[in-house]
């Protein structure tokens, strides 16, 4: 009896993991990549040439080995070919790879999936839950199997190991959002994200350029900031210590009215920011009026929360670096007192990523080569500084529009 | 020699050993190239057996004498961060850094136990309590909240170095240590008192076994090697971290549960923990080689844990070792 | 028209032992039956019958004429039946006056519970029966003799046409008592049912209008309470014809010097027992459940810490801080409830075997489970226990087997036992293995060994033991050598303190 019981079980378990081996191999991922974007590249026929409709035509890519780096002819989005034509060849097998579930990343996913048809690839896509040694482990045994370049995010408190264990598969990779330095800060894999201290400052300039538009002509000296960071990630770190010099710049006779609010006691999300923003603003009735800069938008969706439950929104403006939370409350009617973000569309991180892991792929570029143009003075390889747009409720929406225009995706 | 081998078919390590083979069967089938038995395959799913391993013994032998301990993978991080501390700040030699965060993990389990023994608390409370807060906690204070590099190349090398630039030093350790423990549990007068402690505390006490002392010796014992995977983890990324081997507990004792690991007390063995082990590493890795989608994994793993419950109920209350069970409880 | 309950012809059996033998008799409403009996004659399964917790094999109950069966407790609560058992059924979170109203709080509304309406209710019953108690104060806060009474006030609430108390007054003090006796009266007064199962003779006298007498499973004889005596009835509760298991026992005469010697002895339960056993000696320990004894041996064997007294053991004082001291010295103790505290269920018989001497059974490092089997395998030769294998699961054998199985681990060949102390060891066990069982106490005591024999079963106490110690609360109350003993006697030495509190309620 309990025999037959095993093996009906083992049935049952051996038949769903056949059902969900076919969601993947035959469907994208979920379904959230079917409604909201629009529909796949229609030039997907059109192999080696810069996407048709796109921003400045490219020339017709000369020839491999006379351009050293092959990223040099990007059109606006970043988008560039190796110079092999992608039906030439084998469909290549990615993974893109990153640490826990966020909306950037579904969306990065999406964007992906979009592309396979365009640069014929294959996505997998493995989320390592905040494990780290998970995450070596799994980079290992898609080594074995064979993949054929890794798209990843590496998280900054094990870099160096990471960096090591990839670069011992000898298979290609490009990194995403996080940066990968040396003890110099000399950055040492070529990365797609955004500079963190300027995006930070940016967000603040925003608020101060535009707080009169909500508040009216107050005293400036009534203002206060809190500022979110998460110490153990450099990038976000940096956006932290943006915002704030900024802002110190600014008004620098608030210092007194300026908070940090380190979220590293809790988790990457929403309830902790929640949680930060409460006390701090609870316990700082003086303060009349607040600037509230989140270095991840988890936290500013947190505070956002906050301020409501305080019936503090008419003295509150808040933004945030990054744009996959926001523009999605304003489309279901949110109009509070988180009003403006730093843009950064999945396109724009995820186009010159894949270019640059396909071209290494290819063979026509490697992490030295790419991008020279837009390396940092000191930096070994080069940080490819996504370009931004701060975006209000009023002028999100043609800014993404744009975004697929000049990525042929419209 | 037909008597053994009649024993071992119908007992449950048959069952696990089928289930293996049959899972194995299936993800060879229908893996790329046959890559799932690949040699580099095999040494995957052992390495992710690795830290699952100490924390199913130590956690496993606390379960079968009879109470639970939560805490051996907060401790872990812990131990693992105070690693990292010490060797960047600290002259000492590498020896004596894990040496020393190995006694915290002594210490940590002898709170536990002096907690459940002394003042009579639930070693299910007790220990979470001990576990989260204190040892996760603690962690970030030790380092300040800062994820430390580790440099030392002792360590580096046990975390990430191979013998015969193959077998990985850190599978050498974690299974010496289900061995050894294998077999202190099955022939030693140790062994023995932990079962009977955990078949019937009070019966046991009454012949001069002393379930207190046991229960002490079993949570420090926890705590240790709840540490030792911490500093193995550690030890892997080459730097110290602070949520690291938090949640590790849960799917150790899955599989130590799927291998024959009554959560009531009283049964188990070593062996069968590690077919368990096997199991959900080798489930695990089938996932990722099959390419399923991470949220399908989830589901699938959730449903191996539903499994192994079920077998778990279903064995115990089977038997007739249950049945009597039951009957004493009830007449 | 009279109330009538009828027990027609019960039986009830359980794994060897037969615990009602085709029990019938009656009573009618308006009076008070008391029931008496040993312990295990069968009370508490009758009561049980009654109030629907298990049902018998045969025969059944009749109220009225009308065969009842009842497949649940909640049947026989609609059947207008109240069985108030010696341990409390209240919840012991909630107020009194929820308890009293527990399945039938007064509602108003859609369902909310009307509170003043509770309270108000609750107040009535309480102003009857005139306690300190009020409706709002938590049941687990309450003395037990407080919440003995609420367990009364439920019944009465109930309004149940019969009632049976089971042990009521061991809690009560005398007031309470009285109380409870002046409720009984006015229950007879409108024509109630009531049983009332007692060992007190003085409370029996006074409530009861007729007295039945239960042994072994088996109806003696029912009396009217106002035309027998004490004699009488203790006569009834114990006549038994197992005179001849007991005159075959072979026994050795041999008894020792002093082997152990406890003077003045306290702990939690024992109030100053003082004693002595000799090498060779059975030394019985008559009593009703409570008296003590467990406690007392339990403090000598280090099972439970002693508060004071002398324990000198061969000459040399002693003070076992736990089992494992006792044991090394010699002493064992087989507890009281073999399954709880006896065996490992889940093991083997070589296990359980072995358990105490797993040091003496190595080889090297390791366990050597060569010595090991042949240590079960002498044992079960030895005591014929019935198994085909000493690796069968204790869990899975019958009661006498399993008290064999704990002899038998500390009567090993590697056990060296100089005190055996056996707690009940024929509880629930079948005829045929108690005999057994007193050979084995005598072949012990042949063996040199001292022996005590814990035992609520006076016949077995008196006939196998040497000498018999009686205790009551804590105290011993007296001493008598076989020859001299008589079951009277010792009964009444266990009954005695009622035997002033009788003088004083009559």
């Amino acid at each position: 009896m309990k025999k037959a019981v095993a093996v009906i079980l083992t049935l049952l378990m051996v038949f769903s993991l056949f059902a969900c081996t076919q969601t993947t191999e035959n469907t994208p991922s979920g379904s959230p990549s079917q409604s909201p974007t629009p529909t796949p590249t229609p030039s997907a026929s059109q192999p080696a040439q810069s996407p048709a409709g796109g921003g400045e035509d490219a020339e017709t890519p000369p020839s491999a080995d006379t351009v050293t780096d092959v990223s040099a002819l990007e059109n606006t989005i970043g988008f560039f070919s190796s110079g092999v034509e992608p039906a030439s060849r084998d469909t290549y097998e990615i993974v893109w790879a990153y640490m826990r579930p966020m909306a950037l990343f579904q969306n990065i996913t999406t964007a992906l999936k979009e592309l396979e048809p365009q640069l014929n690839f294959t996505t997998t896509e493995y989320c390592a839950n905040s494990d780290i040694d998970a995450m070596i482990q799994t980079i290992e045994i898609y080594s074995d199997q064979g993949v054929d370049g890794f798209m990843i995010v590496v998280d900054p408190t094990a870099s160096a190991r990471i960096k090591e264990v990839l670069d011992g598969t000898g298979i290609p990779y490009v990194a995403m959002l996080n940066s990968v330095r040396d003890e110099t800060g000399s950055e040492i894999v070529p990365c797609v994200g955004i500079e963190g201290e300027i995006a930070g400052a940016e967000t603040i300039q925003w608020l101060y350029d535009n707080y009169k538009t909500y508040w009216g002509d107050i005293d400036e000296s009534e203002i206060g900031l809190l500022d979110f960071n998460f110490s153990p990630n450099v990038d976000f770190d940096d956006r932290h210590n943006g915002s704030k010099a900024r802002f110190l710049e600014l008004l620098p006779g608030n210092e007194s009215k300026v908070f940090s609010a380190d979220g590293v006691s809790g988790a990457l999300d929403e309830q902790t920011g929640y949680d930060l923003a409460s006390a701090i603003l609870a316990a700082n009735p003086d303060v009349k009026y607040w600037f509230v800069a989140g270095c991840i938008e988890l936290y500013s969706q947190g505070a956002a929360r906050a301020v409501e439950t305080l019936n503090m929104d008419d003295r509150v403006l808040i933004t945030a670096v990054g744009s996959d939370v926001l523009p999605a409350e304003w489309d279901g009617g949110y109009d509070g007192s988180w009003v403006s973000c730093l843009a950064l569309s999945n396109y724009q991180y995820t186009i010159p990523g894949i270019c640059a892991l396909v071209a290494q792929m290819d063979g026509k570029a490697t992490p030295e080569t790419l991008w020279q143009s837009r390396r940092a003075p000191g930096d070994q390889v080069t940080f490819y500084n996504v370009s931004y747009g701060l975006l209000t409720r009023d002028n999100y929406k043609e800014f993404f529009e744009q975004v697929l225009v000049d990525s042929g995706l419209a | 020699m037909t008597k053994r081998i009649n024993k071992f078919l119908r007992s449950k390590h048959f069952s696990l050993v089928v289930l293996l083979v049959m899972m194995i069967a299936f993800f060879w089938a229908f893996s790329k190239n046959h890559s799932y038995l690949g040699l580099n395959n095999i040494r995957n799913i052992l390495n992710s057996t690795v830290i699952y391993t100490l924390l199913a013994v130590g956690g496993g032998l606390v379960i079968i004498a009879g109470e639970i301990d939560l805490s051996p993978g907060y401790v872990g991080t812990a131990a693992g961060a105070v690693m990292a501390a010490l060797l960047n700040s600290t002259g000492l030699p590498w020896l004596v850094v894990v040496v020393m965060c190995l006694a915290i993990g002594v210490v940590f389990g002898l709170i536990n136990a002096f907690l459940i023994n002394e003042l009579k608390l639930q070693s299910f409370i007790a220990t979470l309590a001990i576990g989260s807060f204190i040892a996760g906690g603690f962690a970030y204070i030790v380092v300040d909240g800062k994820t430390l590099e580790i440099k030392n190349d002792a360590i580096a090398l046990i975390g990430t170095g191979r013998i015969g630039g193959f077998v990985p030093y850190t599978i050498i350790i974690s299974t010496a240590v289900i061995v050894i423990y294998g077999v202190i549990l099955a022939k030693t007068k140790f062994g023995r008192c932990v079962y009977l402690c955990g078949g019937n505390r009070e019966a046991a006490r009454l012949t001069g076994i002393s379930p207190r002392l046991m229960s002490y010796i079993l949570f420090a014992n926890s705590g240790m090697l709840g540490a030792l995977a911490g500093l193995l983890y550690d030890a892997r990324l080459k730097a110290g971290n602070l949520t690291g081997t938090n949640h590790y507990v849960f799917p150790a004792i899955t599989a130590a549960v799927l291998g024959g690991l009554s959560l009531g007390g009283g049964n188990g063995d070593m062996l069968g923990c590690f077919l368990g082990l096997l199991i959900i590493s080798g489930f695990n890795n089938g996932l990722v080689v099959l390419g399923v989608s991470p949220f399908w994994q989830n589901v699938a793993s959730g449903l191996l844990l539903l499994l192994a419950l079920t077998l778990d109920y279903l064995t115990k209350r089977g038997t007739k070792g249950g049945r009597a069970h039951g009957k004493a409880a009830g007449v | 028209m009279e109330k009538l309950l009828e027990f027609n012809n019960i039986s009830k059996a359980y794994p060897g032992v037969q615990a009602l033998d085709d029990v019938g008799f009656s009573v009618k409403g308006g009076r008070v039956a008391a029931l008496m009996g040993e312990n295990g004659a069968g009370k508490s399964t009758l009561l049980k019958i009654l109030s629907g917790d298990i049902r018998p094999d045969a025969g059944g109950i009749s109220i009225d004429g009308k065969a009842q069966s009842f497949e649940s407790p909640h049947r026989s609560l609609q059947a207008s039946i109240s069985v108030i058992y010696q341990e409390r059924q209240l919840v012991n979170d909630m107020s009194v006056m929820e308890n009293i109203f527990f399945e039938d709080l007064p509602v108003s509304g859609p369902g909310f519970v009307n509170r003043s309406e509770l309270r108000r209710g609750t107040q009535e019953i309480l102003d009857v029966f005139g306690l300190p108690i009020k409706p709002a104060d938590i049941v687990g806060r309450l003395s037990v003799a407080h919440q003995q009474m609420v367990e009364i006030m439920k019944a009465y609430r109930r309004d149940s046409d019969i009632i049976a108390f089971d042990e009521p007054t061991a809690p009560l003090t005398d007031k309470e008592i009285d109380i409870l006796f002046r409720l009984i009266a006015k229950l007879k007064e409108r024509g109630k049912i009531i049983l009332y199962v007692s060992h007190r003779m003085a409370e029996v006298f006074r409530i009861s209008d007729e007295i039945i007498v239960l042994k072994d499973g088996r109806l003696v004889n029912s009396f009217e309470t106002a035309r027998t005596d004490e004699a009488e009835l203790v006569r009834a509760m114990i006549g038994r014809d197992i005179g001849d298991t007991y005159a075959n026992l072979n026994r050795s005469d041999n008894i020792g010097d002093v082997l152990l010697s406890v003077k003045d002895l306290v702990a939690k339960g024992v109030h100053g027992v003082s004693f002595e056993l000799r090498r060779g000696e059975v030394l019985g320990f008559a009593g009703l459940i409570g008296a003590g004894r467990t406690e007392t041996m339990r403090a000598i064997f280090g099972a439970d810490p002693i508060i004071s007294g002398e324990i000198t053991l061969e000459g040399k004082k002693v003070r076992f801080r736990s089992p494992k001291d006792a044991i090394a010295n010699g002493v064992a103790l087989c507890p009281e409830d073999r399954k709880e505290q006896g065996l490992v269920l889940g093991r083997s018989i070589r296990d359980n075997i072995s358990m105490p001497v797993l040091s003496k059974v190595k080889k090297g490092p390791f366990l050597d489970v060569r010595a090991e089997e042949s240590l079960a395998g002498e044992a079960v030769r030895t005591y014929k226990i019935k198994t085909p294998s000493s690796e069968k699961q204790a869990g899975e054998l019958s009661g006498g087997n399993q008290q064999k199985i704990i002899l038998g681990r500390w009567t090993s060949g590697k056990m060296d036992t100089k005190v055996l102390i056996l707690d009940e060891p024929t509880k629930g066990i079948d005829v045929g293995t108690k005999a057994e069982v007193y050979q084995m106490v005598c072949d012990f005591a042949g063996l040199g060994i001292g022996v005590i024999f814990i035992s609520s079963e006076l016949t077995e106490v008196i006939n196998v033991s040497d000498n018999i110690i009686v205790m009551r609360d804590g105290r011993i109350t007296g001493r008598v050598a076989r020859r001299e003993a008589t079951e009277e006697r010792v009964l009444a030495l266990a009954m005695s303190d009622y035997q002033e509190s009788m003088e004083r309620m009559v």
